[in-house]
């Protein structure tokens, strides 16, 4: 198992006391693809930092069990967390506008991440950086290398988030609405070199979005969350068969090709889904 | 594309217009305001026949515009008129007084960098804790006393009680004169001429009016960095950087505070723009032969030529910075170059 | 405060702009009052105007007596803070002086605040040429820095109040000018402002009841934060001998003329100077609470 998380609550100080975001969420992940779906607010992206132990601060969290591997998360100190992140877990953003480091290059970043975890100089780090770019399908790396991160389309800036994060070879890769910000196309293209990384290197990725249809083509298990709470959990294969009211109701709302509606029916809240 | 063209003409236009503004409004203090302009310039005390000599000079009996052009004229000749109080043209006297002031504002921005950028950062990595709030504390408070009163109070403990410190001037009675070297700066002149004792004196002397500007620059460049910092912590590129494994040192610096140094440029360049003005005071109260110090006395004597002069070369240099504040913070940032 | 009012106030959901307005403004005063050095500062300032201007009622000594037998006389009964150099009695002297340094301090910020923000709104809702001769103006006058051209206002004009409202108030109303001009620029070309413009409103009505309210937050809050910096101008106008002028007390002057007794007699300098520091200081503290009240980006950063 890489990750082995047990009664993991978080919340935040709100206007009336402290508001629990995340409920009480148990779940665990191997060398697979795990999707993880569900609205905005759904707290699946601060789950995922919480895996990290990477919250904002003011937020408070506790949890009974939080494994890497063989390191005890909970227990470990800020030394322990550091060694951890990015060389066994990488983690990738949403927006790489906002999510790259404006004033460093591309490939002054990349290389930061491999000299950081394997040591060397700096030629060969920029070599290696070079490299990635290139396993990263980008036909002219170089001149990639050497731009600043607005001076790259989404694609581009995605594809330099992915490639820094997996400089170290990780065992896991935590990507965090990976393909919000860019177009149809470019979406289809990254998830396509996500699935073919993933599956080269023997990783484990733990992939979190909004976008069902998106997630259940490339994982193999889903959990759906709601309002903090993880209201099921179902292989991909199986999604027809899944019985949560709330998921069926997601799958409902899927427009399809096959069987057009002329009015798509919307999730109303009903009882017996968790209050939030 | 002409809206872009316009907006580039306007601001480099800019610069000269406001240039133009700065000799107008010297223009308009020193002629239009005063009741009698003549007896500004030329003193209380002159006799008839100067008085009418100034007045025929500055062609006071002529429309305004021809004045105006009249000002301007002798402006580009490099001729801002003649002190009453040291009877020598200002020009000169502001050249033989500004080195003194710039020795002091350098000294003063040098030393308050020094201590302000690296506070503001560990405030910001440790936001909340004593160190911050003592921090805040501090900054707020020195920003709050007037100059004069620390200064004074300095000279007095440090001077006179203690003994610690000289007194005012720049430079001891016993070395007065004995250098007088290329740039004018009494500290850097003795260094550069290997007159030791004399250096050790006017460093001294320097100290303490120096330290004081500082104190105020500090205050205010601390603050800032601190809330350069603070925005740059909260930005999603920190999180990468802390999930890619990287030491707390190597984000606060290389990532954070590498993201503020635009900002800090500017910041820096407006606090020296800034110091100008405490100059004045700082000046004043130590006795320091600078820009400062001969603007109050020519206040004091209400020798207009001179206020006038030195005003207009303080507002120039003032433009002149933040104009290289705009410029240097346009280059540094690679998202506008 | 009654529950009844409290509970309209912080309602959730306002039912009249009124409402909502007053929410706002109680909700911005609950924060206000949460902060501990706001409020000493707060009430700081609120005691010194009071004190300041109701000098004649308090039965205070004349400060312009002098004694010259009493001369620096220590804190006693009959001069509850001492005697000044002259002999007059200091705590009345620092009553007055406070008049005319807290009084030309607040009368300046009241007439240059509003008259910035006017000009500035107007400048930039127009546009043009208006605002393109704005923003070439106040450049001058942002040229300088404010304490050299309020020097040379002062020779020109001669010191004394008038020389230094003067120079003090034409320096300082170019940053709210500025400040407005930035602001109505932000909000001129936002659809509701194109709405109101549809149902007829012509620009004076638009600038002044829809524009100049949402200019007011960022105005407030600088002329609080500048309020500081009004007083430091004019205590070093006194001090420098160019404003106020004797006998009539002024701190900053009260501090230039006693700068020899500070060893000795130190009460007589470092009475005045500490009551601009707190003044400035209270000043401050509250510019920066109602900062990070009303514009929640600042929480916390300065």
């Amino acid at each position: 198992m890489l990750i082995e998380v047990e009664h993991l609550t978080v919340s935040f100080p709100a206007e009336s006391g402290w508001r629990d975001v995340v409920r009480d969420v148990s779940f665990s992940v191997g060398k697979e693809r795990l999707g993880i779906v569900g609205e905005s607010g759904s707290g699946k992206s601060l789950t995922a930092r919480a895996l990290l132990r990477l919250l904002p601060t003011g937020h408070r969290w506790s949890a009974e069990r939080l494994r890497f591997e063989d390191i005890d998360l909970l227990r470990a100190d800020e030394a322990a967390l550091t060694r951890l992140r990015g060389r066994r877990v990488g983690l990738v953003l949403q927006d790489p506008r906002f999510s790259l480091n404006p004033v460093m290059t591309a490939g002054q970043q990349i290389a930061e991440t491999w000299r950081t975890h394997k040591g060397g100089s700096r030629r060969d780090a920029r070599s290696a950086a070079i490299d990635l770019l290139r396993q990263m399908r980008i036909g002219d790396p170089e001149r990639v290398a050497d731009a600043y991160p607005h001076e790259l389309s989404g694609g581009l800036g995605q594809r330099v988030m992915i490639a820094m994060m997996l400089a170290p070879d990780p065992d896991l890769l935590i990507a965090d609405e990976p393909t919000s910000a860019l177009d149809a196309a470019v979406q289809v293209e990254i998830l396509r070199l996500l699935d073919d990384l993933v599956a080269r290197r023997g990783m484990g990725l733990v992939l979190i979005s909004h976008d069902l249809p998106m997630v259940s083509r490339h994982c193999d298990r889903i959990i759906v969350m709601r309002a903090g709470q993880i209201v099921e959990e179902v292989p991909a294969g199986g999604l027809a068969e899944a019985r949560h009211p709330y998921t069926r109701g997601l799958l409902r709302c899927l427009p399809s090709l096959l069987h057009p509606r002329a009015r798509l029916p919307s999730l109303r809240d009903t009882s017996g889904w968790p209050a939030s | 594309m002409s809206k872009r063209v316009a907006r580039l003409a306007g601001s480099a236009a800019s610069l000269p217009i406001t240039l133009f503004g700065l000799v107008l409004t010297t223009f308009l203090i020193g002629r239009v305001i005063p009741i009698d302009p003549v007896i500004a310039i030329a003193g209380d005390h002159a006799p008839e026949a100067v008085v009418a000599h100034v007045r025929q000079e500055l062609g006071l009996d002529r429309p305004l515009l021809v004045q105006f052009t009249i000002y301007c004229r002798h402006l580009l000749q490099g001729d801002l008129g003649s002190s009453v109080m040291t009877s020598h043209p200002v020009v000169q006297d502001l050249a033989h007084f500004f080195p003194a002031t710039l020795e002091l504002a350098t000294t003063a921005i040098l030393v308050a960098s020094l201590v302000g950028i690296p506070v503001g950062v560990f405030a910001a990595a440790r936001q909340g804790s004593r160190f911050d709030h003592a921090v805040r504390i501090v900054a707020t408070a020195s920003q709050s006393m007037p100059i004069f009163v620390l200064g004074l109070g300095s000279l007095l403990i440090f001077y006179v009680k203690l003994g610690v410190a000289p007194g005012p001037g720049q430079v001891d009675v016993a070395y007065d004169g004995l250098v007088d070297g290329p740039t004018g700066m009494l500290v850097l002149d003795a260094a550069l001429q290997g007159e030791w004792d004399v250096f050790r004196d006017a460093a001294a002397h320097l100290a303490q009016p120096a330290l004081l500007l500082a104190a105020f620059s500090f205050a205010v460049i601390a603050r800032m960095t601190r809330s350069f910092m603070l925005e740059a912590l909260a930005g999603e590129y920190i999180t990468t950087a802390r999930a890619k494994g990287l030491s707390r040192t190597r984000i606060l610096w290389r990532h954070a505070f590498g993201n503020i140094k635009v900002p800090l440029v500017t910041l820096l360049a407006l606090a020296y723009a800034n110091l100008l003005e405490g100059a004045v005071v700082t000046e004043s109260v130590f006795g320091w032969p600078g820009l400062g110090r001969y603007l109050t006395i020519s206040l004091l004597n209400a020798d207009m030529n001179a206020v006038l002069g030195a005003t207009l070369v303080v507002g120039v240099i003032y433009l002149g910075l933040n104009r290289f504040a705009d410029v240097a913070a346009r280059l540094l940032d690679p998202r506008t170059r | 405060m009654s529950r009844h009012y409290q509970a309209w106030l912080l309602a959730a959901h306002p039912r009249s702009r009124r409402q909502a307005a007053w929410g706002r403004r109680y909700r911005i005063w609950l924060q206000f009052q949460s902060d501990r050095a706001a409020m000493v500062a707060l009430a700081a300032i609120a005691v010194l105007i009071a004190v300041c201007a109701g000098a004649p009622l308090l039965g205070l000594q004349d400060p312009a007596v002098q004694v010259l037998t009493m001369r620096v006389a220590p804190p006693s009964g009959d001069h509850w803070l001492g005697t000044d150099e002259l002999g007059r009695d200091m705590l009345a002297r620092l009553v007055y002086g406070g008049r005319a340094t807290l009084g030309l301090t607040t009368t300046i910020l009241l007439l240059v605040a509003p008259t910035g923000l006017l000009i500035g709104a107007f400048a930039g809702f127009t546009g043009g040429v208006i605002d393109q001769v704005l923003m070439r103006v106040t450049d001058v006058f942002l040229a300088f820095p404010r304490l050299v051209l309020a020097l040379a206002f002062v020779a020109a004009l001669k010191p004394g109040i008038g020389g230094a409202i003067g120079a003090t108030a034409l320096t300082s109303w170019p940053l709210y000018a500025r400040l407005a001009r930035a602001e109505t620029l932000k909000i001129r070309h936002s659809d509701f402002i194109a709405a109101i413009r549809l149902t007829g409103a012509g620009s004076v009505r638009i600038v002044l009841h829809h524009i100049v309210p949402l200019c007011l937050p960022s105005i407030i809050v600088r002329a609080a934060l500048d309020g500081g910096g009004v007083m430091l101008t004019i205590a070093t106008l006194g001090f420098l001998g160019m404003g106020v002028q004797p006998p009539v007390p002024e701190w900053g002057a009260m501090i230039a003329t006693s700068r020899d007794l500070i060893l000795q007699q130190w009460w007589v300098p470092v009475f005045p100077g500490s009551l601009v520091f707190l003044t400035v200081l209270s000043f401050t503290v509250i510019g920066d609470v109602l900062r990070d009240a009303l514009d929640p980006k600042w929480a916390g950063r300065c």
